[in-house]
This record gives structure tokens, sequence and C-alpha cells, in this order.
């Protein structure tokens, strides 16, 4: 008893050392990242309104968002506790993640230095540690929730009632919701094909969960499906936007991404509980895994939430993995050998999982807009009138929207969008075209009087410059040393206003 | 509730209900659509069969005088004649689709014990997106499916006339009377019914050579396949299936296997059909409904381990009930043809310039119906669309606009966006940038051009 308090002290230190450790990190980017003004924006609207951004006068391609508001009003309620909620909420969230982790592997592994070293893999997967980081997103509280939930499963007569309220919570929190569906479903094939006979309840859970969160999404969604169909999974995004989110997940990249050490052990693990040990307690984290990986090959999930999922689950797995392996290992000849395979290990978690993390962290709070791109926008905003139109790169919409109070052509969501690849075509055209004739028509056509050459346009295009720049009809103005700023000065006639 | 209460009010009010509920559901889109200035019957295809009861009703019979054809006369298109002479043919899908429920509660009786299975079944069906169509839309194929259930009720009286409502069946669509014939020699091959088999084989030669006759051309099989990816409601089928009702279909399916496998097997077989044949969509709802009503029938009458659950998911049924309800309602409402497209077309008519209509194939028959001018596309030549739409090459698009005699363009809001992918593609980009074109008229819901036509040398 008196090991067990420790080991409780222990874990608590170790996710209060985590959750600082990504709170300094966070706290040391100038900015969210460039992703989450519009739902900062959300989240102000409902401060100052009660309800969520809908119509949106910012944006001339995508007047109308739709999303689900339940995050935001968590987000709302939590910026009344703190300024910095938007940073504490996924970092806690992410913290958090690692008790019912623990709780998992102490119970299928039955080891607390097992259990640890999964909390140490799963926190230190690379693609883990710098998601997440500064984006109020609700994947973290809703991995939380699905791994609570899994955890839970273990001794479904003691918990019932609560799994039956953290499912219903995911369900109206995220999508994620529907890799648990799909879990619930694995699991009931697993119990039966393993010859456990099928637990009833959880085939009535996986039914009541498909039925309420299908409803709910499409409620929320309708509008998005009744007009794009099926293109709503996949956000409606034009083809190269959703290579980036859904992506074209490679063997290295996942390797990568989960840590050399997860991946392995989380192999030799699940191949042990699957097909040796046929361990019931490992059934549930083996059936998350199974419908991530389906989610993830079917690209219905965006990469980097899925992989965050399977670097969570499969550390689990590595655990296990960690203690078939040694007690593999003093079977043999090499019963010597155990402390130098652990020191192998770490070494392997340290320049494979621990060093890339850092450096994946650094890079991604890195991609925020610095705090000189925020005081530019700002200045942009002050500067120009307000029936002003610009054209920036559609990565950095949300952003600029937030920052200058202005109108922008396109941002990233295109759920409602008609025709995404051709506006993202026709905003291509306008940063690399050689003919102010061209982009002349496109201002008419897309409605925009300047247009923001920024940094990460040089980069996304390969220039320091529109090619097309003309004194008269486009003339550009430096705000910085890479940033300009070019006015429409001419009509499609070619007169001068 | 139990199971014999559930029985008793069944067997009580179960009819009735339905059909008071039935009328009052497909009516409540109609009369909305009155009051908002709209024609009555939603439905571009409605118009189709329109047209030929007022070609009947003009004493042509079978000459189509704007297309100098003649075409089979079809019973659908007899039956809205008759409606047509009272003054009410927007009346007869919802008639038909209470006579079929009537006729499918008759049939269900024969081999579903439970009562309340059958109600829940009807009511199943009348929530459907698919029914909300068909029972406001003018079509054959409702008309077809009652004559293959009359026929599947006679099979057990009389033989005789269970073929006849086949034939019958097979005029109205084809795809569906072959359907009725497969499920009546099915039944009687149990029996070694060699008789019905044979008389079976013989009708379908004897529909084979009708259609040949008035028709003069072997039916392509690509002309009845339409393979469709979207057949699920939810994503934009129109009439298609609720994502909802394959769930508590495939519950239902768990519930009664091992104990009637016949009707899982059908439903399925149904369903899979119904994705190469849309005719087969209303009898793959029906089958669903009958596996979905039986699930819903389960829960509201056997306990589950999770009491809260099951109290739960039974107020879900009911909302995702009233969600199909208030979306069908909502869109047999703002469906085409409205009130400015109609209006439009009757002002075409009433113009002295000669010409057809191009326009999206989908929209021609109420261009013809309401215009009285031909629409230069029709059907579904993906070669002519390609060269109407898609080009912007003067020296293909203005001999095939002038060989068509066309004189009129109509761009929809729906065809710019489902069309289309940039909006100076193709015709968009001569209508704009040609000359050869006037715009009349400009909505946010429609254009109308006019093609200014040159001496051909």
């Amino acid at each position: 008893m008196e090991w067990r308090r420790w080991d409780i002290l222990l874990l608590i230190v170790v996710v209060l050392a985590f959750f600082w450790l990504r709170m300094d990190l966070a706290d040391s980017a100038e900015s969210l990242s460039y992703d989450s003004y519009l739902t900062v924006r959300s989240v102000d609207h409902i401060r100052e309104y009660g309800v969520p951004l809908r119509d949106d006068d910012l944006s001339v391609a995508n007047a109308r968002h739709i999303s689900n508001p339940i995050f935001e009003y968590v987000l709302a309620g939590a910026m009344v506790f703190s300024k910095n909620a938007y940073r504490i909420v996924p970092n806690l969230f992410m913290a958090l993640l690692l008790l019912p982790l623990y709780f998992i592997a102490l119970r299928f592994t039955r080891s607390i230095a097992a259990s640890f070293v999964t909390i140490f893999l799963a926190g230190f997967g690379p693609i883990f540690f710098s998601s997440f980081l500064n984006t109020p997103s609700s994947t973290p509280v809703a991995a939380f929730l699905l791994v609570t939930v899994l955890a839970l499963l273990h001794d479904i007569d003691k918990h019932i009632s609560l799994i039956i309220f953290l499912t219903i919570a995911l369900t109206f929190l995220s999508p994620v919701i529907f890799v648990l569906v799909l879990a619930l479903a694995i699991l009931v094939v697993l119990l039966r094909v393993e010859g456990y006979g099928v637990d009833k309840r959880i085939g009535e859970l996986f039914l009541f969960t498909l039925i309420l969160s299908l409803w709910f999404y499409i409620i929320i969604y309708k509008q998005a499906f009744f007009s794009q169909g099926v293109q709503v999974l996949w956000q409606n995004l034009p083809a190269e936007f959703a290579a980036i989110t859904f992506g074209n997940a490679t063997f290295l990249s996942t390797l990568y991404a989960l840590g050399v050490v997860s991946f392995i052990l989380g192999a030799v693990g699940m191949y042990q509980s699957l097909f040796e040990a046929k361990s019931r307690d490992a059934y549930p984290v083996v059936a998350g895994i199974i419908s991530v990986v389906i989610a993830l090959a079917l690209r219905i999930t965006p990469l980097v939430v899925g992989l965050v999922l399977l670097c969570v689950l499969l550390a689990v797995m590595a655990g296990h993995g960690l203690l078939v392996s040694v007690q593999y290992l003093r079977k043999t000849k090499f019963s010597w050998s155990p402390y130098v395979f652990y020191a192998i290990l770490v070494i392997l978690f340290i320049l494979s999982a621990f060093l890339p993390s850092l450096v994946d962290a650094k890079k991604s709070l890195q991609e925020a807009p610095s705090a000189a791109d925020v005081a530019l926008f700002q200045t942009l905003g002050t500067r120009l009138s307000k029936d002003s139109v610009l054209l920036v790169p559609v990565k950095e919409g949300f952003a600029v929207q937030y920052f200058t109070k202005r109108t922008i052509v396109a941002d990233p969501d295109f759920l409602l969008v008609q025709n995404g690849d051709e506006l993202l075509r026709d905003i291509d055209s306008v940063y690399t075209s050689r003919f102010n004739a061209l982009v002349i028509g496109k201002a008419q056509k897309l409605g925009f009087t300047h247009i923001l050459f920024t940094r990460s346009a040089a980069r996304q295009y390969a220039r320091d410059h529109i090619v097309a720049e003309d004194a008269t009809c486009l003339p550009g103005e430096h705000l910085d040393d890479q940033t300009i700023l070019y006015t429409i000065g001419c009509t499609y006639a070619g007169d001068s206003k | 509730m139990n199971k014999s209460e559930l029985e008793y009010y069944s067997r009580r009010f179960g009819l009735v209900v339905v059909i008071v509920f039935a009328v009052v559901l497909f009516l409540t889109p109609l009369l909305m659509r009155t009051v908002k200035g709209s024609p009555i019957t939603p439905g571009a295809e409605s118009y189709h069969y329109q047209r030929a009861a007022d070609i009947i009703a003009s004493g042509n019979i079978n000459y189509d005088a704007l297309h100098d054809i003649r075409y089979p006369l079809t019973p659908a298109a007899m039956l809205l004649f008759v409606m047509t002479i009272f003054g009410v043919p927007w009346l007869v899908p919802i008639l038909l689709m209470v006579l079929l429920l009537v006729l499918l509660h008759q049939y269900l009786m024969k081999f579903v014990a439970a009562r309340s299975v059958i109600i829940t079944t009807l009511l199943c069906i009348i929530v459907s997106p698919t029914a909300s169509v068909f029972a406001t839309h003018h079509s054959s194929i409702l008309l077809a499916v009652i004559f293959a259930l009359l026929a599947l009720i006679l099979v057990e009286n009389s033989i005789m006339w269970s073929y006849a409502c086949v034939c019958f069946a097979i005029i109205t669509d084809p795809v569906i009377g072959v359907c009725a014939v497969a499920g009546i020699v099915v039944a009687r091959w149990t029996r070694k019914d060699r008789r019905a088999i044979f008389i079976g084989v013989f009708i379908l030669a004897l529909g084979a050579a009708w259609y040949l006759l008035w028709t003069g051309s072997v039916p392509r099989i690509t002309e009845l396949i339409v393979l469709r990816a979207d057949f699920l409601f939810e994503i934009g089928a129109n009439a298609g299936i609720s994502i909802f009702f394959i769930i508590f279909a495939v519950y239902g399916g768990i519930i009664m296997a091992g104990k009637n496998n016949q009707v899982i097997f059908a439903a399925a077989g149904c369903l899979v059909a119904s994705i190469i044949f849309p005719s087969l969509t209303l009898p793959a709802v029906v089958g669903i409904s009958l596996l979905a009503a039986r699930a819903i029938v389960y829960l509201l009458t056997e306990q589950w381990d999770l009491e809260l659950l099951q109290q739960s998911l039974l107020l879900l049924i009911g909302c995702v009930g009233l969600f199909l309800v208030i979306t069908t309602v909502r869109d047999r409402v703002n469906e085409s043809p409205s009130q400015q497209f109609s209006h439009l077309m009757i002002e075409l008519r009433n113009q002295y310039r000669e010409g057809a209509i191009l326009t999206a194939p989908e929209y021609a028959p109420v261009v013809e119906y309401y215009s009285g001018r031909r629409a230069v596309l029709s059907g579904t030549d993906a070669a002519a669309l390609q060269t109407a739409f898609y080009s912007r090459d003067p020296t293909v698009v203005y001999p095939f606009l002038t060989d068509s005699n066309a004189g009129y363009i109509i761009i929809t809001r729906e065809m710019r966006s489902s069309m289309f992918t940039r909006s100076d593609e193709g015709i968009l980009f001569l209508l704009e940038n040609s000359g050869r074109f006037v715009k009349m008229q400009t909505s946010d819901e429609l254009e109308v051009w006019y093609f200014i036509r040159t001496p051909q040398r």
C-alpha cells in the first residue's frame, strides 16, 4: 500500500513536470499557431455575443464557418480564469493524458517500472510532444477522454456510469468519438473471435454512441454534407491542402513521428498479447490501435490527430513489449544482458524520441507568427481602410484576419467553399504570374485591393517579390525586409485609378 | 412499454394513425410550396409525366410534337391524365403512396406475426427521404412497385392475376417488373409450380418484344444501370437511403439472424441492387425499414443491460425521425422548379423569337413543360454535354448551337456550382466575352442569354 502511494506521488510529479515543460516551451512562442486564430475569434465572439462566429465579415470566399462549438464554449469558460487558457487547456490535457495511460499500462503489465516507461515513451513521442503546444485544439481533451474510456473498459462493471458520461462528453467534443466507436466494434469482434463471449453492454454502448455521434455531427455539418457530399470527411480541402492535412504518411515518417523504441517494442507487445498471451486486458488498447490505423489508412482522420493517438496507445503496448523482451532475454544465454539492453534502449530513446521531440517542438513553435509579424499585421490593420480586401497566403489567413481586423480573400476553412481548387489556383497565379494584367483580372474576380507578400509566401513560392510588380498598376511597398504590400492601382482595362 | 400493450395499440389504431400521419406529412411540403408561390409539384422529372398527360389530353395520345416522336403509352401517364381531368394531378403521388402503405400492411400481415413491427415498418417508410420524394414527385416507379406488390399479394390466390399485375409492372418500370417476376418464380420454385415458372419466363419474353416493338431499339444496359457512389441521403442523395436506417437494419438483422434469414437476404439484395439500379431504392427502403422496425420494436419491448442507454436511444430515434422529417420537408419546399424559374419559362413561351433552350439536362422536363420549347439536352448524351458546356472553342460551340436550333441559354446557380469548377470555364467564358450572347435576364438564381445566330454558309 505504501509502495502504491509512492508510485502515485511520483506519477503526479511526472505529470506536473511534463505540464511545466510543455508550458515553458509554449510560452517561449510569441503567439499561437496560424491555425488557432479562427478559434480565438470564435471564442471572442462567444464572450461578446454568447454565440460562436458563424457569419464572417472578414472573409470573401469563406463567409460562413460551421464547426462544433462545444470546445469553443469550454475555452470561453476557461478564459474567465486565465488569459493564457489557449495554451493551458491543450497542454494540461496532454499532460493529464499520462494519468489514464499509466493506469492502463499498470493494469495490463502489472509493473510500475514498465508503466512509467510507457508514459515516458508516450510523453516524448516526437509527434505527441511537438503537437498542440500553442494550438487551442479539442484533440488533447478528446484524446484524454478516449484513453480514459479505454482504461475504464478493463472493469466495465465498476465504471459503467463514468464510461457512459465520458463517451457522451467525447461525442459532443470532437469527431475523435468515431475512433472510439470503431474501437468498440473491433473490441466486440476481438472478444468474440478469442472466445471470451461478447459483453452485451459494450455492444449496447457501441450502438448508442454510433447513433448519437452520427446524429450530432450530421446535424452540425448538415449544410456542408448536403452541398459537398462525402468531401466533408476531408473537410472539403483542395487537393494540395488535403495532402498536407490527411497526409501521405510513409513508413519512415511514421516511425520518426512515433519514435523507434515505441514502434519496435509496441509491435512486439502487440504481437505477444494478441497471438501468444491472448490477454483480455490488452484488447481495448489493441482495438484502439487498430481503429486508429484504419482511420489513418482511409485518411479520414487528420494525420497529426491519428499519429498522436497511435503514439499514446502504442506506448502501452511498448511497455508490455519491454517486459516480454526482458523476460525472453533472461531465458537465453544472454541472461546477463538486460542492463545492456536497457542502456541500448535508453540511448535509442534519447536519439530517436527525446531529442527529435524537443527539436520538433522548437520547430513547430517557430512556425507561429513572430512578435515582429504580429506588430506588422497590427500596423497594417490601422493603415488600411475598412473596405480594403487583402490577398494573403491561405495558410496565414486566420492570423491576418485576427490581427489586422481587415477582410481577406480566403482562409484555410474550405468546408463550405465551392471550387476550392480553383480559388487556390487563382491565389497561386497572383503570386507567381509574370503579367500584371492577369493579377488585375484576378483582383477584379476575387475582389481584393491589396496583396500581402509575406515571409511564408516567399518560402512557398520561392521568390522574394511578386514578379508582376509594376510602379503604376501594382506598386509595392516594403513593410519590413521581407514583407511587401502591393496595392491594385489599375482596372482590368489598364486605366490608372 | 410491454409487448402486449404495444400489440394492442398497433392492432387498434395502427393503420389509421399511419395513413393520417402519411397524408399530413406528404401534404405539408406541397401546401408550403403553394404558399411560397412555387409550382405545387416538386422535382423537374415530374414534369416529364405531366407533359405526357397533357399530350394525351390534347388528343395526340402518344405523339410528342416537340420532339416529333411517338413513345410508349405508360400507365403512369394515363393515370396522371385521368387526375388532370379532375384538376388534381399533384394528388396522384400521395394517393399512390397511401395505397402502397395499405397494400404493404396487408402483405406483411401474411408473414410477420407482430402487428407492432408492421406499423413501425410503415412509419419508418413514411419518414424516409425516399418516400418523401416518391410521395410528392410524379414517377412511374411508385406505380410499378404497387403493381409488383399486388402481384406478390395475389400470387397465392391467382397466379394469372398475379402475372397480369407483373405485366403492368414491366410496362411501367422494367427493372421492378423483372424483380417481381423473379420474386414470384422464387416463391413458386419451392412448390415446384412449373406452370407459374413457365408463365413468368413467357411474360419476360413478351415484355421484351413489347419494348422492342414500341421503341424499335434494344435498350442498352448502361441506360438502366447508374452506378452511384452517393446513394446515402446524408451525403446529398435526394431520394437516397438514410444511414440511420441502414444502422438500425443491421441491428435488426442481427436480432433476426437465424429466424428469418430470407427477409435479411432480400433486404440486403435490394440495398446492393439499388446502388446499381436506382429504381430499386424504394423496394430497398421497404426491406430495410422492415429490419429497422424489428430493431426499434426490440428496443421498445426487450430490456437492455444498460437501461439508461436504451431509454436515451429511443429518445434519439425520435430525434433522428424529426431530423429526417424536417430536412425532407424543407428540401421538397425548396426543390426546383421555383416560382422564378417557372415564370421565366412561361415568359419564354410568349417570346416571338424561335429557338430551343440549352440548359442542364435535369431541367429539360420543366423547360419543355412550361416554355413549350424543346430542350437542347434532355438525355445522357455525354458528348453533346461536353460540346455544349465545356468547350471554349467558338468553332465547336456555335455550329452545335446553330444545328440544335438553340436560341436561349439558361445557367442556374446550381449549374454553376455543380457543373463547373471555374467561373470562366467553357460556355461561361463565351457567354461573357464572345459578343454572340445577349444577357436577357439575371438574378441570384439564374441567368438567361440569347444566342445571336448568323446565317450559315
